[in-house]
């Protein structure tokens, strides 16, 4: 049997802090754009490789409506995006962990994600995600290689994890990088 | 102690990425100020002793403040952060590289608003290798021959002109580049591509090209590329096969992370200066833009890693050194272009196409060439 993931309107403050309400249903919309691309709600299967750890993960959702389809379809971010609250739920399911807290970086975003009830961002984690929309296995896993090179050659000392979703090949891989 | 001022800024930044997603600049811009000013509060709130706390907002802030263009301030809040002793090395690291891009900009405004009368383009390479005004020969002269040649190919492709598979640029657009090395400044080796009228060979025909256009054109394609979805670039190109060349020499010029961070091509427009960013985010999301021919599941997609030994692109091969120590032939398809491939040779690189069986054997008939990620 397997247990699905976190539903991803769930996927916000107060649980996840670095999530607002407002951000979690642009999010969730992207995500919805992204898997009507491939796939038949309400429910798709994810394969979940996470840390040495495999499991099969359901996610549920719902067809996005024309507006949501025409909006992200003339964005280049939606795929980003998605992968941002695909990659959370997944980190939430498998490590029990929850975004604390956005950052800004000079050529976008950082996320950060924590356990529950962190105050502050002493013990945070980044996590570096991308995601692919139609590419096969092969393209994850090497997107996963090129973030988890990415995150190597940032300044930063604090850990990492790299995580990428495919979202046609219904597959999401989560790594450590550095010392995380 | 993430207090509501950081989650303010958070909402104000994630608004003004949308407002900047959706083209509305001047908005993005005032969200991305207040957000600073946000974050600054929330900083205020933080004991010295949080110090991974610290570094991170600390870095937030200049961020946001550069990204709402407000380079003196984030000049000066740079400068009060470096000189407050309290952050940890690596921000401070990554607080100097953040100094140099904000110099570097503001002294790319300054000199494209005092000197240029004509079309011209500012290239500074940043990061990795790249010193001050200073950089690996090597590096700078393959940066600077790819950017000529996708110049060309958007010459040609403005023109009007046939895909070129092979050879040189069409004769009456060789004069159309003058690229020369700029002077030395903090925090990038930079290049000047002058754009020249091309030859008029023909008293009563005018040039097919003008460098204005091709200029237009190169910035468009990057700003689509960089900052849109892949149907505007469809729109922009809807040729696939010039749209496939453009992709593939952007790809060749792109940096790939660690000899290179980050490309900044620059140019003056009436009112203001136009600047687009190549970063290593972009091969991946090139190569998932690239055109390409419905899955045939009888001949599934398969790549091979290696050195480039050697290639024969009039016949359709090329041969890959493979770490395991074997030569490895595959073949090419008859639009593999000259000047995608051809810097490539000695080189590491990953081919990529559609694995066929022709008399028994199994081959890779080789769609796509780009070169490996830097160890």
């Amino acid at each position: 049997m397997t247990e699905d993931l976190p539903e991803l309107s769930t996927i916000r403050h107060p649980r996840h802090p670095g999530v607002s309400a407002a951000l979690c249903e642009a999010l969730s919309e992207a995500t919805r754009v992204c898997l009507a691309r491939h796939h038949e709600p309400p429910r798709t299967e994810f394969s979940v490789e996470c840390l040495g750890n495999s499991s099969t993960r359901g996610l549920l959702w719902e067809s996005p409506d024309d507006t949501a389809m025409r909006a992200w379809n003339n964005r280049d971010d939606a795929t980003r995006d998605a992968a941002y609250i695909v990659s959370i739920a997944a980190v939430e399911k498998e490590l029990g962990l929850v975004a604390i807290s956005r950052a800004e970086t000079r050529s976008g975003v950082d996320y950060y994600v924590g356990r529950p009830g962190a105050v502050d961002l002493e013990e945070a984690i980044r996590l570096e995600v991308s995601g692919v929309d139609h590419g096969d296995l092969s393209s994850v896993r090497r997107r996963l290689r090129e973030k988890e090179q990415q995150a190597l050659r940032g300044d930063s000392p604090l850990p990492a994890y790299a995580s990428v979703v495919g979202f046609r090949e219904k597959r999401i891989l989560v790594s450590p990088v550095g010392r995380t | 102690m993430l207090d509501k001022k950081h989650r303010e800024a958070e909402a104000l930044s994630a608004a003004a990425a949308n407002a900047h997603a959706r083209g509305r600049s001047k908005e993005a811009l005032e969200l991305y100020a207040r957000a600073a000013r946000a974050e600054e509060s929330a900083l205020s709130q933080v004991p010295t002793e949080k110090s991974h706390t610290r570094s991170i907002l600390s870095l937030s802030i200049v961020s946001l403040l550069y990204k709402a263009q407000l380079l003196d301030a984030a000049e000066t809040r740079i400068f009060q952060l470096l000189g407050s002793g309290d952050l940890e090395e690596w921000t401070n690291r990554q607080l100097r590289e953040l100094l140099q891009v904000v110099s570097d900009e503001r002294t790319i405004a300054t000199s494209l608003h005092r000197r240029y009368s004509g079309e011209s383009i500012t290239v500074a390479l940043r990061g990795g290798e790249i010193g001050s005004g200073t950089g690996p020969l090597d590096l700078i002269l393959e940066k600077a021959a790819g950017l000529q040649s996708l110049l060309y190919r958007f010459a040609e492709w403005v023109g009007d002109y046939p895909l070129r598979v092979r050879g040189s640029p069409p004769k009456d657009l060789m004069d159309l580049m003058q690229a020369r090395a700029s002077e030395p400044t903090p925090g990038s080796y930079r290049l000047e591509i002058r754009l020249t009228e091309p030859l008029q060979t023909d008293l009563f025909v005018a040039p097919r090209t003008q460098p204005r256009e091709v200029s237009d054109a190169m910035f468009e394609f990057l700003a689509r590329l960089t900052g849109g979805a892949p149907s505007q670039l469809e729109e922009l190109v809807p040729r696939p096969d010039y749209r496939k060349a453009l992709l593939q020499l952007t790809r060749n010029v792109a940096p790939t992370g660690k000899r290179l961070k980050e490309i900044g091509i620059y140019r003056r427009l009436e009112d203001k200066i136009q600047s687009v960013y190549l970063t290593d985010a972009l091969p991946a999301k090139i190569r998932d833009t690239l055109p390409r021919e419905e899955v045939n599941v009888s001949e599934p997609r398969g790549e091979l890693s290696g050195v480039l030994r050697a290639l024969h692109l009039d016949k359709n091969w090329l041969e890959l050194f493979t770490k395991d120590g074997r030569h490895i032939r595959c073949d090419t398809v008859h639009d593999m272009l000259d000047d995608v491939a051809g810097p490539m040779v000695n080189r590491e690189v990953i081919v990529s196409g559609r694995m066929r069986e022709r008399q028994g054997i199994r081959r890779l008939l080789a769609e796509e060439i780009e070169l490996a990620e830097e160890s």
